[in-house]
Formats: C-alpha cells, sequence, structure tokens
C-alpha cells in the first residue's frame, strides 16, 4: 500500500501578463488553467489518490469569479480521494473573501479547503495520514506560520504530512522577509514524513527523481514569467506504509520563458541566436535576449533584420541589445564617406572621442537620411 | 590606372573586354546597351567582395543586379590596373559559396585576401566612400547638392560659402535633414524630457502629465512612474485589507467567544427567571412545611405540656404546704428545745451546787484569821531566824582524828572532814568521835532567848498546822484559797439558778424531750431551702405553662387548629410535588452566579459587547470592502514587474539620446571647424573650374591669393546667375573635379562620369567639355554617354558599347 500524491502550486490563475501582446497575452491566461487540466489528467493518469495544491491556485483575492468557477470545474475532473488545498499569500483565506466563498460552493465533493492552521485527518489506502495544514491568512507576513507545529506532538504511528506556503531561504532569497520565510532547516526539524511546500519559485529539489528527499516544493505548474527559467511541472510522490518514498518531477507546463544573456563575437544570425533552445519547442517558448557582445559592422547594421526573424519562430521574442556594440572602425566609414567630408569627419571623430556605438548610431541616421533622399 | 575591364558573366554582358587608355575614355552606346551594367562591374571588380551573402539586403540587390537574368548564379569579370608602376590583373567571380578573389602581379597569382588588399590599396588610395560618392557617383548627387543650396541662397552670399557649403553636404548627406534627422530623433525620445535633471519638464508627474509631445523617454518615465504607483498603491492595498481582515479576524474570533457564551448563558435566561419564580415559591412553601410539620408535631405535646405542667404546679403546692408544717413543727420543737436547755442547765446548777458543797464540805475549812495566826507565827519564826543569821559561826577542824559532826541550831548536822571550814547560825554542836561533843553559842544576841522564841513559835506553828490539817503554812493559806472559791463559785451558780425563770410544773421535760428525739425532725434550713426549691419548681411550671399558653395562643391564631395544620400540610405537599416536577424540566441558574441579578447582568454585558464587536466588524466589513473595490485585479508584483521593464526601456532610450547628444554636439565641432578651415587649395581648384564656366568673369587667381579680403568684398558677391538652372550642372561639375583634384596625394585619379552634358546649352557643354579634358589631362576619367556628338565632341579614347 502506498499513498499516491500529486503535488502541484503556484498556478496564479488571474495574472494578466500586461507586458505581452494581446494574443499572447490571451493565450498565457489561458494556458495557467491549462497547466491545472495537465496536473488533473496526470494525477490521473498516474491513478494518485490526492492532488495536493499547495497555495496560489489564483493571483489575486480579488480575481474573477468565473475564473474560481473554473478552476473548480478543472479540479472536478480529478478521480482520486482527495484534493487539498492550501491557501497560499496571494490567495490567502479569509472568511469575508468573495473567493473562497465562491470556492468553497463550487468545489467538487473530494476536495478539502485546509484554511485552518491544524491538523487535518484522512485515511487514503487504509493508510492514516495527518495532514499539518498551514495556510495563509494574509499576502503578506514575516513570520511563517509553523509556529503551532511546533508545540504540537506528531502521532508516529500516522502518516504525518506538512503543507504550507512561503519563501524557503535556501532556494530562493526573500529579500524583506515578507512572505511567511522559513528555511529547510527549520522544515526538517518538524519531523514530517512528508513536507509539500508552495510559494517559491523554483522547483525543489532541483532533480527529476529522488528517493531520499522528504520536503518539496512544486514552483509553478505553468511558468509565469521571464524569472522561471524552468519547465513549469508537479511532483509525483509515492509514501508507502513503511514511510518509504519516491519522488518524480512531472512537465505540466505549455509556456515556458527564457531570460538570458546571449554573448556574441562578431557575427550574429539566426542559428546563434537560437543555439541557447535547441530541443526546445520554439512556438511555446517566451524568451527574452540580452545581447552582449561586439558584431562586425555588418551584422551589427543587419541586427534587427536576423532579431525580426526570431519574431514568428518563437510564442515572444525581446532582445535586449544594451550591451549589443558594433565593431565600427575606420574601414566602414572609409567605404562609405568622401575623405574629409563631414560624415567622414564626424564619425572619425565619435570613434575617437565617444565610442564606436555612438558612431555607429550617428552613421545609421547618415544611412537613414540618404536612403530617403 | 584601369588598364582592361574583362567582363566574363556580369548582368547582362557575356564575355566582353574594355580597355581604356591614359586620360579621357568615352565608352558610348544606346540606352540598354549595357554602358551602365559595365560602370557597375567596373566598379565592382574593385570594391564588392566576391563572397555573396544571401541575407544582407545589399549583397541580394547585387546579385540580383550582377548575375545574369533569370538563372545566373554569379558574376565575374576581371580587372587589369596599373599602380605604382606595376600591373594587376584582379579577377572576382561572385558567388554565395564558390567566390573567388585573385590577384596577378605580372604573371604571378596571389590568392591570399589580406595580400590582395594591401596590393589595392597601392592603387585604391581613398576609402571605397570616396570612389563611391566621388568618383563614381551620379552628376546628378552634385547637382543636387547645388540645388539644396540654391534653395537656401540667403545663408550662401559668397563663392567661398558656396563652396564650403557644398564640402559640407558632400556625400550625399544633407547636413539639414541629418542635423533634423539627429534633432527629431532626440526630441522623439527627449521630448518635454529634461535630460539634465533626469526628470520631466517642468516637474509635470505622471499624474499631471504633459499632453502633447511626449518623448519615448518621458512615455516610459510616466508609464514606469504609474506602475510604480499602481504598485505601491496596490501593495499599500493589499497591506491595509491584510490589516483589516486581520482585525475583523480578531473581533470575530472575539464575537464568537461572547456568542458562544451567550448561547450558554442566555438561552436560558426565561427558564432561570421561571425557575428564580417557582423555586422562590418552593422554598416559601418549604419554609412553611417545615413550620407546619413543627406545628403538628409540637401541638400535641405542647398541650401535653400544658397539663403537665398544671399537674406539677398543683403536686408542688402540696409538698409546700407538707414542708411549711413540717417548718412549722421543727419551729416549735426548737422552742421547747430551748426550754428544755434552761432546765436541764437549772438541774446542773443544782447538782453543781450539792457538789460544791460537798466539796466544801470536804474541805478541812481555815478562815482568813487562822491564816493570818500563821502567818504571824511564821513572821516570828522568821525573824528569830534572821537574828540567828545574823550572828553567824565560822569553824575548822584543824585537827581530828576523826570526823568532827557539826550540828546547827535546827538539829541538821553535817560531817566536816579536817582542813575543811564551815559557818552556822548562832549555834553548834560539834561531836568529834565520842569523847568531845562540844556547844557553842554566839553572844552577839540573846541566844536563849532568840532559841526560845523561834522553838515557841516553830512548835505552835506546827500544833496550829495540825490542827487546822496543814501542811505548812502556805498549804494552809492554799486550802484557804479554795475554799473561798469554791465558796465564790457555789455563790455564782446559785445566783445562775436564781435567773433561770421557772417552768410550768406540769410540763415532763424529759418525756417530751425523748418524745421529740423519737421524731427525728429535720433542720430549718433544709425544710427552707426546700421551700424556696419548690417555689422555684413552680414558678419553672408556670413559666412553662405560660410558654405552652403562648405558642398555643399565637398557632391558633395562626392555623386555627391542629387539624386544619394538617390538611394545610396536605396541600402543601402536593404543591411541592407539582413545583419540584416543573422545576426539574428547567434550566437552573449556571453555577457562576450566585444571584440571578448578577446573572441578567453579565447577559445584558455580554450582548453589549457583542453589539459593539458587530458594529465594528461591520464598520472594518465596510472598510475591507471599500479596499478590495480599490484593489486593481493585477497584483503589486506584477506592477512592479512592469515598473521593471519600463524603467529598463527608459533608460534604454535615455542612453540613446545621449549618443545622440554626443552625436549632435560633436557634429556642431566638426562644421564649425569646417567653418573655420579655409579649403584655399579646394577653392583654387573649384574657382579655376569656374571660371572657365563663367569666361574668367571673376579674377579668381587675384581673389584667392586675398581671399579673406575677396570673401567681404562686395563685388565678389555670388553672382545669382551662378546658382541659374543653366549653370548649375556647370557648378556642380566644376565643384566635383575640384574635389577629385583636391583629394590629396599625386596620383592620378580615376573619374567617372555620366551623362551629364545633355542638359546644358552648347555654350556651356563647351565649356564643361574644356573643363573635363583639362581634368582629363591629370586624371583617367571615363566618361559614359549613350550620345555619339557627345563623344565626338569630348573625342579622346572612344569605347563603343
Ligand atoms: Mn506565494
Amino acid at each position: 500500500m502506498a499513498i499516491k500524491i500529486f503535488h502541484i502550486s503556484d498556478i496564479h490563475i488571474g495574472m494578466k501578463f500586461q507586458r505581452y501582446p494581446d494574443n499572447l497575452r490571451a493565450n498565457l491566461i489561458e494556458s495557467r488553467f491549462g497547466a491545472l487540466r495537465n496536473a488533473v489528467v496526470e494525477a490521473d493518469r498516474l491513478k494518485c489518490d490526492v492532488l495536493a495544491i499547495t497555495g496560489d491556485i489564483f493571483e489575486t483575492i480579488k480575481v474573477a469569479k468565473r475564473d474560481v468557477v473554473k478552476v473548480t470545474e478543472i479540479l472536478g475532473a480529478f478521480s482520486g480521494d482527495y484534493i487539498w488545498i492550501l491557501p497560499g499569500n496571494h490567495d490567502y483565506y479569509d472568511q469575508q473573501l468573495q473567493l473562497w466563498q465562491t470556492f468553497s460552493d463550487t468545489m467538487p465533493d473530494n476536495c478539502v479547503l485546509l484554511n485552518e492552521s491544524k491538523v487535518y485527518s484522512f485515511e487514503v489506502q487504509d493508510i492514516e495520514v495527518d495532514v499539518y495544514a498551514s495556510p495563509c491568512d494574509s499576502k503578506h507576513s514575516k513570520v511563517n506560520n509553523l509556529e503551532w507545529i511546533k508545540t504540537t506532538s506528531l502521532n508516529k504511528n500516522r502518516m504525518n504530512i506538512l503543507l504550507a506556503h512561503g519563501s524557503i531561504k535556501e532556494i530562493s532569497p526573500d529579500l524583506n522577509n515578507e512572505y511567511f520565510p522559513m528555511t529547510l532547516q527549520e522544515l526538517g526539524s518538524l519531523g514530517m514524513d512528508l513536507s509539500l511546500i508552495g510559494h517559491t519559485h523554483v522547483p525543489y529539489p532541483l532533480i527529476q527523481e529522488t528517493t531520499t528527499d522528504r520536503v518539496y516544493n512544486a514552483g509553478t505548474p505553468e511558468p509565469d514569467g521571464l524569472n522561471y527559467r524552468f519547465d513549469g511541472s508537479g511532483w509525483y510522490i509515492e509514501l508507502d506504509q513503511n514511510k518509504n518514498i519516491h519522488a518524480e518531477k512531472i512537465r505540466l507546463g505549455t509556456y515556458k520563458f527564457y531570460d538570458i544573456v546571449l554573448k556574441v563575437n562578431d557575427q550574429l544570425s539566426e542559428t546563434e541566436l537560437l543555439k541557447p533552445f535547441a530541443n526546445e519547442n520554439l512556438e511555446k517558448l517566451i524568451v527574452r535576449i540580452h545581447l552582449d557582445g561586439y558584431l562586425d559592422q555588418d551584422h551589427y547594421e543587419n541586427r534587427y533584420e536576423v532579431m525580426s526573424a526570431m519574431d514568428e519562430k518563437f510564442a515572444y521574442v525581446e532582445i535586449n541589445e544594451m550591451a549589443l556594440k558594433p565593431k565600427f572602425t575606420q574601414e566602414t566609414i572609409d567605404k562609405s564617406f568622401t575623405k574629409d567630408s563631414v560624415p567622414y569627419a564626424l564619425l572619425m571623430k565619435l570613434i575617437d572621442e565617444s565610442d564606436g556605438e555612438t558612431a555607429h548610431l550617428a552613421y545609421e541616421f547618415m544611412m537613414e537620411v540618404m536612403d530617403n533622399d | 590606372m584601369i588598364k582592361k575591364l574583362d567582363i566574363v558573366q556580369f548582368a547582362g554582358i557575356n564575355n566582353k573586354t574594355i580597355e581604356f587608355g591614359d586620360g579621357l575614355n568615352v565608352i558610348v552606346g544606346r540606352n540598354e546597351a549595357g554602358k551602365s551594367s559595365a560602370m557597375e562591374a567596373l566598379y565592382a571588380s574593385l570594391f564588392t567582395n566576391a563572397r555573396i551573402g544571401n541575407k544582407k539586403v545589399e549583397d541580394k540587390r547585387f546579385a540580383e543586379m550582377a548575375f545574369p537574368y533569370e538563372n545566373g548564379d554569379h558574376a565575374e569579370c576581371a580587372i587589369t590596373f596599373e599602380a605604382e608602376g606595376h600591373e594587376y590583373k584582379l579577377h572576382k567571380l561572385w558567388h554565395s559559396s564558390d567566390s573567388k578573389t585573385s590577384l596577378e602581379k605580372e604573371g604571378t597569382k596571389i590568392l591570399d585576401q589580406s595580400a590582395i588588399e594591401e596590393i589595392m590599396k597601392t592603387y585604391l588610395v581613398y576609402g571605397e566612400g570616396t570612389y563611391s560618392n566621388v568618383m563614381f557617383s551620379k552628376q546628378e548627387a552634385f547637382k543636387a547638392l547645388f540645388e539644396d543650396i540654391k534653395s537656401n541662397t540667403e545663408t550662401v552670399q559668397t563663392i567661398s560659402q558656396l563652396m564650403k557649403n557644398a564640402s559640407m553636404n558632400l556625400d550625399g548627406l544633407s547636413l539639414e535633414a541629418y542635423k533634423g534627422r539627429l534633432e527629431s530623433e532626440y526630441k522623439s525620445l527627449t521630448s518635454n524630457w529634461d535630460m539634465e535633471k533626469e526628470k520631466p519638464m517642468n516637474n509635470k508627474s505622471w499624474q499631471n502629465p504633459h499632453k502633447n509631445r511626449i518623448g519615448l523617454i518621458l512615455a516610459h518615465h510616466y508609464e514606469a512612474e504609474r506602475s510604480a504607483y499602481e504598485a505601491k498603491f496596490t501593495e499599500e492595498r493589499e497591506k491595509e485589507l491584510e490589516r483589516v481582515q486581520a482585525e475583523i479576524k480578531a473581533f470575530s474570533e472575539e464575537k464568537t467567544k461572547l456568542v458562544s457564551r451567550l448561547d450558554a448563558i442566555a438561552s436560558i435566561e426565561a427558564d432561570v427567571i421561571k425557575y428564580q419564580t417557582l423555586k422562590s415559591k418552593l422554598d416559601q412553601i418549604e419554609n412553611q412545611n417545615k413550620e407546619l410539620l413543627e406545628v403538628n408535631k409540637k401541638w400535641p405535646a405542647m398541650e401535653a405540656d400544658k397539663s403537665n405542667a398544671d399537674e406539677n404546679i398543683r403536686k408542688a403546692q402540696l409538698r409546700l404546704v407538707n414542708v411549711q408544717e413540717k417548718l412549722k413543727a421543727v419551729k416549735s420543737y426548737e422552742k421547747f428545745m430551748l426550754e428544755y436547755k434552761a432546765y436541764e442547765k437549772k438541774r446542773s446548777l443544782e447538782l453543781e451546787i450539792d457538789h460544791k458543797r460537798a466539796e466544801l464540805d470536804a474541805f478541812s475549812k481555815i478562815t482568813n484569821e487562822e491564816v493570818s495566826k500563821l502567818e504571824r507565827l511564821e513572821k516570828a519564826i522568821h525573824s528569830a531566824n534572821v537574828k540567828l543569821k545574823s550572828a553567824e559561826l565560822a569553824g575548822q577542824l584543824l585537827k581530828s582524828n576523826h570526823p568532827a559532826v557539826v550540828t546547827d541550831v535546827y538539829g541538821n548536822s553535817i560531817k566536816v572532814p579536817v582542813g575543811e571550814t564551815w559557818t552556822t547560825n548562832a549555834y553548834m554542836k560539834l561531836e568529834i568521835g565520842e569523847q568531845v561533843t562540844l556547844e557553842i553559842q554566839s553572844n552577839q544576841i540573846d541566844f536563849t532567848k532568840v532559841k526560845e522564841e523561834f522553838r515557841r513559835n516553830t512548835s505552835v506553828l506546827e500544833e496550829e498546822l495540825i490542827e487546822l490539817g496543814a501542811s505548812s503554812v502556805e498549804d494552809a493559806k492554799l486550802k484557804n484559797a479554795q475554799a473561798r472559791a469554791i465558796e465564790i463559785k457555789l455563790a455564782s451558780i446559785e445566783k445562775q439558778v436564781k435567773d433561770i425563770p421557772a417552768f410550768k410544773d406540769d410540763v415532763d421535760f424529759d418525756e417530751k424531750k425523748s418524745e421529740y428525739d423519737q421524731m427525728a425532725l429535720p433542720s430549718i434550713e433544709t425544710l427552707e431551702t426546700s421551700i424556696i426549691e419548690i417555689q422555684n419548681e413552680i414558678r419553672g411550671f408556670e413559666q412553662n405553662k405560660a410558654q405552652c399558653d403562648f405558642y398555643l395562643k399565637q398557632w391558633q391564631s395562626k392555623f386555627s387548629s391542629h387539624d386544619d395544620v394538617a390538611i394545610t400540610l396536605g396541600e402543601n405537599l402536593s404543591e411541592k410535588k407539582r413545583l419540584t416536577s416543573e422545576l426539574s424540566e428547567l434550566s437552573k441558574l449556571p453555577e457562576e452566579f450566585s444571584t440571578v441579578e448578577e446573572y441578567l447582568s453579565e447577559i445584558r454585558k455580554t450582548q453589549r459587547l457583542r453589539d459593539d464587536l458587530i458594529e465594528k466588524i461591520n464598520r472594518l466589513e465596510i472598510a475591507a470592502e471599500r479596499v478590495l473595490s480599490e484593489l486593481p485585479e493585477r497584483s503589486s508584483e506584477e506592477f512592479y514587474e512592469s515598473y521593471e521593464d519600463e524603467t529598463q526601456k527608459m533608460n534604454q532610450y535615455i542612453k540613446k539620446a545621449q549618443q545622440l547628444q554626443t552625436i549632435m554636439e560633436k557634429l556642431e565641432e566638426i562644421l564649425e571647424q569646417f567653418k573655420q578651415d579655409s579649403y584655399s587649395s579646394l577653392e583654387r581648384s573649384f574657382m579655376r573650374n569656374l571660371s572657365m564656366i563663367t569666361q574668367n568673369r571673376y579674377d579668381f587667381i587675384d581673389l584667392n591669393e586675398r581671399l579673406d579680403v575677396a570673401i567681404g568684398n562686395k563685388d565678389k558677391m555670388l553672382p545669382t546667375k551662378l546658382l541659374s538652372s543653366g549653370t548649375l550642372d556647370s557648378v556642380a561639375l566644376a565643384f566635383r573635379l575640384a574635389i577629385i583634384d583636391e583629394l590629396g596625394g599625386d596620383t592620378q585619379k580615376l573619374t567617372v562620369l555620366d551623362d551629364c552634358l545633355v542638359n546644358m546649352d552648347e555654350d556651356r557643354q563647351k565649356k564643361a567639355i574644356d573643363m573635363i579634358k583639362n581634368h582629363a589631362e591629370r586624371h583617367q576619367v571615363i566618361f559614359v554617354t549613350c550620345h555619339n556628338w557627345v563623344a565626338e565632341m569630348l573625342g579622346g579614347n572612344t569605347i563603343e558599347m
């Protein structure tokens, strides 16, 4: 006998993705539902008993009612015994909130809203389970919600599972310590057989499969921004009655974000630009590339042509050329202008007294003006 | 010097060799004969890299132009030229992958690109730009330059200015347009943005924004600021909401506690009140019952007590009478005993009198006279004795065989040893053994008389004493005293007897006494105590009785009768049963309260607190609702992200604007420098060429020698005619050729001229041809025309296409 849990977190339904173009934005918004749907499908495929969602299903407590209903409808498809829903800091629990009222009113019967800091007892696969729930009751908190557990004695005969939401210091820094901060050490000291954590947008552990780890951070099933560099994923976790553990990371997401620095040297080509994305489905990639380095003048001149060719390859690409500079030399000037003419002299002066980049900008405008004539 | 161009394949030209000569070469052919293609081939051979990419626009354009239509995939040419005394042949094959470039130097082929480039520089001493902009330029471009200047005549008032202006705008770059473009770009970035202060102009924030002319920087600044504001606004609302919700939660918890407390205590309020009423009724009944039970129990006892008391009183009174009678008896006995005692005393006194008399009788009655006689005798004896004493005799037995016996006058003898001394009164008889007896009498007195007196008196005394029956005078005196004492006593007793009153003669005291003795009468004290006790007893019984009476009267007035008590008690018991069962179904006052008042006040207090909390919570909920409604649908995190995006974009544009600033500044510096440069040789060249056109209307040589003067000279002002449409071509040509002349370097320069003579009138054509010919004297000129007459006029090496 083993309990099979599918653990996801931080779906952030209701994010607006304002910085992206309209059609992509709509897709990004929709893909978050898709990821939840994928999670339910995967959990069923793996015959999971429990779907555990450790917070931030919703981006804000003001998430639209229809989105909440859409979520509960998706959850309704899960055929396992239980869905454990833990309010996170973005969708924290407050009795007054329409969000959780709507959720409770429409959630499927096997769904348990863990909105109180207490032990919830379940029986799964003939194994008795104590779920220690540490939901959030506000968006910010300088302290985590684990204290009550430290003063509660565990029943070692039961399966003890923690569900909590907050930043884990060792995984990702929470600079102001205002998101229910906790540490791996602290979590370890609770003596849980399994700790399912949400909030930190980095999957933990950073491996595909494990039989030793007891603390899991799910990351998000659908990457939600350029700072999320991982696949959207969830954890498939088996816990047998002897408390042996086996966990596997399951990919769930549709889109994937890349925010990378690409060092360039002399040349800029499509191949060069696509190199970091080998084996990726470009159509589902949202990419920001910070080009860094010097390009030969002709490559620099043609950079937009190369860059704009990327537009149709990716779902979205943004190329930042703040750190991209042309190799702009006298050779180019010689090639383009009459010796000692004004443009010639200006560009030479800019190279000497400023930099090639500025000279090139001056040059680009010269070309533009001359083309217009 | 270009000597030959071999076109293997280039645009529409195949296998064509064009040989060039020194000086003026004229390529002539009709339109579409391939003249311009040949010139493209010439230019490409010199400048265009053989490797053709397929990405760059210019590469594509070149391929389109140079590769034979429609299936050509490459172009190929070889150009032969002479430089620094050597002849070279540069061969190029333009192809996207198999491009080839080689250079033959006097039969030796070189493939190394950099070596080729080095050699090429010996011929092409300027950058490609110089060739394309000047040597190979379309004459139209130069004409346009002057057309531009012409439209701006007021700033160009002298030939020098004209030339400078033309120089500055060389290369097809209109400085005005360029400056305009830079400025417009700068403006589009920085409009209403203060670059120095890095703030919006006039500090107009996004909340009171500039409405027009919003540069990209400002736009992104506003966007960033707006996002920052939204983020902060959102975050503040989020935190405010959290705070309010936490407060609501705390109050709600408090309220829940109060409500559950109220539920516990207030729900039974009616019960408690009813309970209290019934309970007090029950208590009343129970109290009454207690009394009734007691009364019921006590009533008969009380009545019994009362009659008991009566009986006791009666009995006690009887006893009292009895004791009082006894007392009377005892008192008469007492009285008798007094008489009896007197009687007894009289009898004993009489006995004593008898006794005393007998005693007195028994006594030798010595009278006082007899005692006095005795005393006289005694006195006489004593006096005789004193006399005797006064004639004391002392003796000493000095020597004798026997002890001496000395006898005194009184007849007393003592034995005296030898040596011993003695004394005697007036007489001594000394007997020493048998033989000696000696009497000695004192003469001092009349011994014999005294002795006689003494003897007689003593004997009389003795006789007297015997008679009196006394042993001595003293005895006689004592007996006299005793007798006297008895007589006194007797007298006293007799007097006592006399004092005792006389008794009734008929009383037999002894008999009566023995009667009394047999009666064993108690004492008066005992009887009197008894009487007091009995009286007290009676008083106690009377009190009992009064108490019983009191209660019985009270009960009667209260309950009327004993039977009625029993009836009421019965009624009460059934009422009590009813009340008890009713009470058992009611909730009691909770134990924590001691009174219902306390309980009720606690309920009211708790209700008040609860109502206060409900009101507080309502207010907070309204506040939460308000904050929630103000809360944007995007989270603060998303706004912060936007803020960072926008700031980054803004910074990019700021950087670009700064670069533009630099460009504009440097451009101004360059232009300033150009204005100050003298251009003397270029100007000389230009004017020499101009003079050919203007038929030496100006003394240019002179002018140039005194340039400073000439520029300011009114007479040397720019003739308006010079820039008339008719002369513009000539002026542009003059300028171009002057530029080429003055490029520096003393090698002859290639000059490729297109059909620039066709728009001139005949006169100007001639002058232009002169100018070209003059130019061709120093440089290799390739003139391309489609007009045979032009070719004829020009002469030189004519190449027909
Ligand atoms: Mn979170």
